[in-house]
């Protein structure tokens, strides 16, 4: 950095942990799929299809193995015969399209056999030590049949279709860290190719991905032995689609410590790049990333009067960043963002954001290893803390919090709970239903408020430990409020019990560390996305071209 | 058939909840039987019979109370602990490199340090403790990564509870509590 300027400083929490920019967030170079794609190709690895056998009628089942420099991973997917009427993405789905489960190794006759039975049930089957992840998807029923139709005809599939859907297939849940038997986080996480966040979950995606491109060639094939195959150009304008929706949003309010960790790599990756001006390189990989996102957000379609007003504000505002650096020769990358920041919407604020990270993976990919988190060190509550120095937390971090107005019932207009229905989150209008036994803990500002009020009676130089004694019910919030204290990007500054509030929100910022692109959602809680649209494929690891495809190269 | 550490600490978690714990309890509860199964003990078993039997100091009381400050006079003098396995986790925290902490139960002795226990097998479902410091390095054992068994009846137990934190279905909750519509296919 230069000497003479100022010291440039991270955006503080209270701008960026506020719902409405974090849905506006985009991926970055720092997401997990740019992650995943950049180690396989540095440490050389290779992916084969040691097994195919998948009848005329789709049905069977699959197995890709990724083979790296010390150790091996397998997808193993089952395709399935599913009558369309069947057809669900929500959780409470029972059959799929394809089911798949990622182990850890090279699997035997017997594991396939283990998995045959448990993999195609979902939540319903067990997994062992030796499965990372399990999900499954569902056909695009119209995009897979034209595809299919045109491939047998000999033909190449109507660009306009494929461009309007995106993928052939989406995933409806990839299930990682422990759940219903798989491997624990922390039996894998020395292993340096899964040390960062979500590794395991974008290499199933990846592989899900080929698996699609396969299955319906294979199909287009057994209609016609002469049918064609995709061409490079249009497989690679596939994504794997995501189908979403509440399941993932509790994420970003039960994982504190993991977010503050993912939001300073980002902001410290702003800064850093803030604090230099630009080389004619750099410049010109940063004019191709802008006409890469200005073509991508021409193509990215929504019906949700919600997201067509953000892509609004997102051409406007990349129209508006062209003209700036058109006119400039060389600039300072600050004075660019400054004028962003008074200039533009949250959209244009966030893509610009991406696209300055885009030329400088030099200085800012190194990030993506401080992201990952023991979130168990922080547990632990200080019971000998004084409420003195628990109220000064509460008025640092939390003043924005306190100072709602708690007695408004449209505060707590909502109420989030487990549906008995295979354990699908649900969120309710807390006046509708008499849900309230069943209220999670994901209300984290009126729960710290409500801690604060009962502690405004007790004398200073009491400890914690004795208000917890007397107020057990607070203690949750009391953990809150100390992990961020120590964590302080970890917490979503707004009310999320609050009438107004849009889980898509809370979605498109975690999908956005993902990687993921087209967000497009149905409803304020259920959302569709692609993953790995652009992307190379397994057979294109050793062109060298493995991170240009997100925002160009 | 093996269960992960995570899913284990999941459904103790809803568990305790489920039998009237707060949240912040329970959380403490799904960590503490993450540690005794890290230590290779019966963590969901102690869970289960704790809060099928509610009679006596709780382990979990107690182990929060110390974890969180109180000396050993948090230990009530005139009633056993219900499922003291469940005590040990607590008492590993606050043990610390140099100094572990002594656990009478009943006639047994067994210690605690920072990095884990000297336990190897179990300890009843109910019992008097006395506890003491002193300064003894405890050599950490390696962490087991799974569960290898858990008895039918306390997983029935456990799930049972947890059970109490699902909101029975509704038609009305099917269609408004989630996703677009029950049909979302394209």
């Amino acid at each position: 950095m230069d000497g003479g300027q100022h010291t440039l400083r991270r955006r503080a929490p209270s701008e960026v942990m506020r719902l409405a920019r974090m849905g506006s967030f985009h991926p970055t170079r720092l997401s997990f799929m740019r992650v995943l794609l950049r180690r396989l190709e540095r440490e050389g690895w290779r992916v084969t299809r040691p097994v195919w056998r998948i009848d005329p009628q789709g049905v069977g089942h699959a197995v890709y193995t990724a083979k790296g420099p010390e150790r091996t991973y397998s997808l193993v997917a089952f395709a399935h015969d599913l009558p369309d009427h069947l057809r669900s993405d929500r959780v409470i789905a029972e059959a799929w399209d394809a089911t798949f489960a990622l182990f850890d190794g090279v699997p035997d006759e017997d594991d396939i056999e283990r998995l045959a039975r448990n993999v195609p049930k979902q939540e319903a089957g067990r997994m062992s030590g030796s499965e990372l992840t399990l999900s499954r998807a569902n056909r695009s029923v119209r995009l897979f049949a034209h595809v299919r139709d045109a491939l047998a005809a000999g033909r190449q599939p109507d660009l306009d279709e494929i461009d309007r859907v995106g993928y052939l297939m989406r995933t409806t849940a990839v299930y990682g860290s422990a759940k219903f038997g798989l491997a624990d986080r922390e039996a894998v996480c020395a292993r340096p190719e899964l040390s960062e966040p979500f590794q395991a979950e974008m290499l199933t995606v990846w592989l899900i991905r080929a698996f699609s491109v396969n299955l319906v060639e294979h199909l287009a094939q057994a209609d016609n032995p002469d049918a064609a195959r995709l061409d490079d150009g249009v497989r690679q304008r596939l994504g794997v689609g995501n189908s979403t929706g509440l399941g993932m949003a509790p994420f970003l309010l039960t994982h504190p410590v993991l977010i503050h960790h993912w939001m300073v790599a980002r902001e410290e990756a702003l800064v850093r790049v803030r604090g230099i001006s630009p080389n004619p390189g750099a410049v010109a990989h940063f004019r191709r990333a802008l006409t890469h996102a200005t073509q991508n957000a021409a193509v990215w379609r929504s019906d949700h009067s919600i997201q067509i007003a953000r892509l609004e504000d997102l051409r406007t505002d990349l129209t508006k960043i062209a003209i700036w650096v058109e006119g400039e020769d060389s600039f300072d990358w600050d004075a660019l963002w400054n004028w962003g920041c008074a200039h533009l919407t949250l959209e244009g604020q966030e893509v610009l954001l991406a696209l300055m990270l885009e030329p400088h993976g030099d200085l800012v990919d190194d990030l993506t290893a401080s992201m990952s988190a023991d979130e168990e060190a922080a547990t632990r509550i200080d019971g000998r803390q004084t409420v003195a120095q628990l109220r000064a937390l509460l008025a640092e971090h939390y003043a924005w919090a306190l100072s709602a107005d708690w007695s408004d019932s449209a505060a707590r207009a909502r109420l989030w709970y487990v549906s008995a229905e295979k354990l699908e989150p649900r969120l309710a209008e807390r006046a509708d239903e008499d849900l309230d036994d069943y209220e999670q803990p994901l209300g984290p500002a009126f729960a710290v408020a409500a801690a604060a009020k009962d502690l405004e009676s007790w004398a200073l130089d009491q400890s914690v430990g004795a208000f917890l004694a007397r107020h057990p019910e607070h203690r949750h919030a009391v953990r809150r409020v100390q992990v961020i204290a120590s964590h302080d990007y970890g917490e979503v500054q707004d009310n999320t019990l609050a009438a107004e509030m849009m889980p898509i929100d809370l979605l498109r910022a975690k999908l956005s560390f993902f990687g993921a692109t087209r967000f497009d959602p149905r409803s304020d809680r259920w959302v569709r996305i692609s993953m790995f649209q652009g992307a190379p494929f397994p057979d294109q690891l050793g062109s060298e071209r493995m991170d240009a495809w997100m925002y160009g190269g | 058939m093996s269960w992960s550490l995570g899913e284990i600490a999941a459904l103790s978690t809803k568990a305790a909840r489920g039998a009237g714990y707060s949240w912040g309890i329970a959380e403490e509860a799904g960590w503490a039987v993450k540690w005794a199964c890290r230590q290779g003990l019966p963590g969901p078993e102690a869970l289960s019979s704790l809060l099928s039997d509610t009679n006596g100091q709780s382990a979990l009381s107690l182990g929060v109370a110390l974890s969180d400050g109180a000396g050993f006079e948090a230990l009530a003098t005139d009633a056993s602990v219900s499922a003291p396995l469940l005590v040990l986790p607590f008492l590993s925290r606050i043990a610390s490199g140099r100094y572990c902490v002594q656990v009478q139960i009943d006639r047994q002795i067994i210690h605690v340090g920072a990095y884990g226990t000297d336990l190897i097998t179990t300890l009843p479902a109910k019992a008097e403790l006395a506890l003491r410091w002193v300064e003894m390095p405890l050599a950490p054992r390696k962490p087991a990564q799974r569960v290898s068994r858990v008895s039918d009846r306390a997983m029935a137990t456990l799930e049972g509870f947890a059970a109490r934190t699902y909101a029975p279905v509704t038609e009305e909750s099917r269609r408004s509590g989630a996703g677009a519509g029950l049909r979302d296919n394209d």
